[in-house]
C-alpha cells in the first residue's frame, strides 16, 4: 500500500525562470493536446517536483476543471511553488512560444492561404503520441496490478470511456464518490489499527 | 467598428472559457457555430481548416481561439481573444488549486488522491485508445505504437527526437 503522502517536498524548490523554461519545453513537445504523458516524465521523473499521486491527482484537477488541461496543470504546479506569480510564469512558459508559432500559421494561412501538410505529419506523430499515452498508464499503474480494487476502478473508467463513450465530466461523476468511500474506509481501518 | 469586434471576442471567449469543461475541444463545436453562423467570423472550411493547425501546432489545444482573433482583428484581436479564453479558467484553477494544495494531509484529500488515482489510470489508457482509433494508421503505424509503448515503459529515452521522425515519415506517407 503506499504511504499517506503529504505533498513530499522536493530537494529543491525551482526558481521563476526555470518554471517558464520547463513548460516552454512541456508545450513544445505536445500536439494535439496530448500533453500527460510527456509532461509527467518532465515534471515526476526529470525535475521530481511532485510525486505520482500528486501527478495523477494535479492531472485530474486540471481535466476536470474548465480551461485547457495543460494550461490548468501550468497553473497548479505554479502555484504550488510560487503561488501567483508561479502560476503566471509557468503559464507564459507554456503559452508564449506555441501562441507565436500560432501567428505565424495564422498569417500564411489567412494572407497567404498556404496550409501545411498537417493531417499526414500528425498521422505519425500520433502513433508516437499512442505509445507515450499507454507506456504512462503501465508505468502510472504499474502498482495496481495486485490491488483489485484500484484495478476494477481503472476498468470501469476505461471501460467507461471507451466502450460508453463517456464523457470525463460523466466518468468521474459515477465513479469517484464510491472510489472515495473505499479509501475512506481504508484510511479509517489504517487509522484504527495503528 | 473594429473595437465592437475586439469586444465581441472578449465577451465570447470568455464565457467560452468557463464552459470549457474536460478542455476546450469540448467547446469546438459551439465555437464554430458561433464564428461561422452567428457572427462570420470565417467560413465553415476555413474553421475546419484552422482546426487542424491548431491540432498539429505544439502548445495548448485552446490556440485556435488566436487563429479565430487573427481572423477578427489581427494580432490584437489573437492576443485578446487568447487571453480571454485562457483567464477566467486560469483563475478557477488557481483557486481550487489553493484549496487543493492547503487541505493535503487532510482525511478527505487523502482519500480522495487514493480513490482517484486508479481513475486516472484507467482514463490515462482511455486517451491512449481514443487516440488509436481516431489516427487510422497502417499495420507499421500500430507496429510503432505498440514499439513506443514498451519503449518508453521500460526506458528513459527522450520521446522528441523519435516524435519528429515520425512525424516526417507520416509526411512522406510511410506510416
Amino acid at each position: 500500500m503506499t504511504p499517506p503522502s503529504c505533498m513530499t517536498e522536493p530537494a529543491t524548490k525551482p526558481r521563476l525562470l526555470e518554471l517558464a523554461l520547463t513548460f516552454n519545453k512541456i508545450s513544445l513537445a505536445s500536439f494535439g493536446g496530448g500533453l500527460s504523458a510527456w509532461a509527467r516524465r518532465v515534471i515526476v521523473e526529470e525535475k521530481k517536483w511532485l510525486d505520482d499521486e500528486e501527478f495523477l491527482s494535479a492531472l485530474t484537477l486540471s481535466r476536470v476543471l474548465p480551461g485547457a488541461n495543460q494550461m490548468n496543470f501550468a497553473v497548479y504546479v505554479g502555484n504550488r511553488f510560487h503561488g501567483f506569480q508561479g502560476a503566471i510564469a509557468a503559464v507564459l512558459g507554456l503559452i508564449t512560444v506555441p501562441f507565436l508559432i500560432i501567428l505565424a500559421l495564422a498569417y500564411a494561412y489567412f494572407l497567404h492561404s498556404t496550409i501545411p501538410a498537417t493531417q499526414d505529419v500528425l498521422r505519425g506523430v500520433a502513433a508516437v503520441a499512442i505509445g507515450l499515452a499507454l507506456s504512462m498508464g503501465l508505468k502510472t499503474g504499474e502498482k495496481f496490478l495486485f490491488n483489485p480494487t484500484a484495478l476494477l476502478f481503472g476498468a470501469l473508467a476505461f471501460a467507461a470511456s471507451v466502450f460508453l463513450k463517456l464523457p470525463l465530466i460523466a466518468v468521474l461523476a459515477i465513479l469517484a464518490p464510491p472510489a472515495f468511500l473505499v479509501a475512506w474506509r481504508h484510511h479509517t481501518r489504517k487509522k484504527d489499527a495503528s | 467598428m473594429k473595437s465592437g469586434a475586439i469586444l465581441s471576442l472578449i465577451t465570447f471567449f470568455s464565457v467560452l472559457s468557463i464552459l470549457s469543461i474536460g478542455g476546450s475541444n469540448s467547446v469546438v463545436p459551439e465555437m464554430a457555430r458561433h464564428a461561422v453562423e452567428v457572427e462570420r467570423w470565417l467560413t465553415a472550411a476555413q474553421f475546419t481548416d484552422i482546426f487542424a493547425i491548431s491540432q498539429a501546432a505544439p502548445g495548448p489545444s485552446n490556440l485556435i481561439v488566436a487563429l479565430i482573433g487573427f481572423k477578427v482583428a489581427g494580432f490584437w484581436g489573437a492576443l485578446v481573444a487568447q487571453l480571454a479564453m485562457m483567464v477566467p479558467a486560469a483563475s478557477l484553477m488557481l483557486l481550487v488549486s489553493r484549496i487543493w494544495v492547503a487541505s493535503s494531509g487532510n482525511r478527505w484529500h487523502l482519500a480522495l488522491e487514493h480513490g482517484l488515482a486508479p481513475i486516472a489510470v484507467g482514463l490515462i489508457f482511455a486517451s491512449g485508445w481514443t487516440i488509436a482509433e481516431g489516427a487510422s494508421l497502417s499495420t507499421i503505424g500500430y507496429g510503432i505504437a505498440a514499439a513506443c509503448t514498451l519503449l518508453f515503459w521500460k526506458s528513459h529515452i527522450n520521446p522528441i527526437p523519435i516524435m519528429v521522425v515520425a512525424g516526417m515519415l507520416g509526411w512522406m506517407r510511410l506510416i
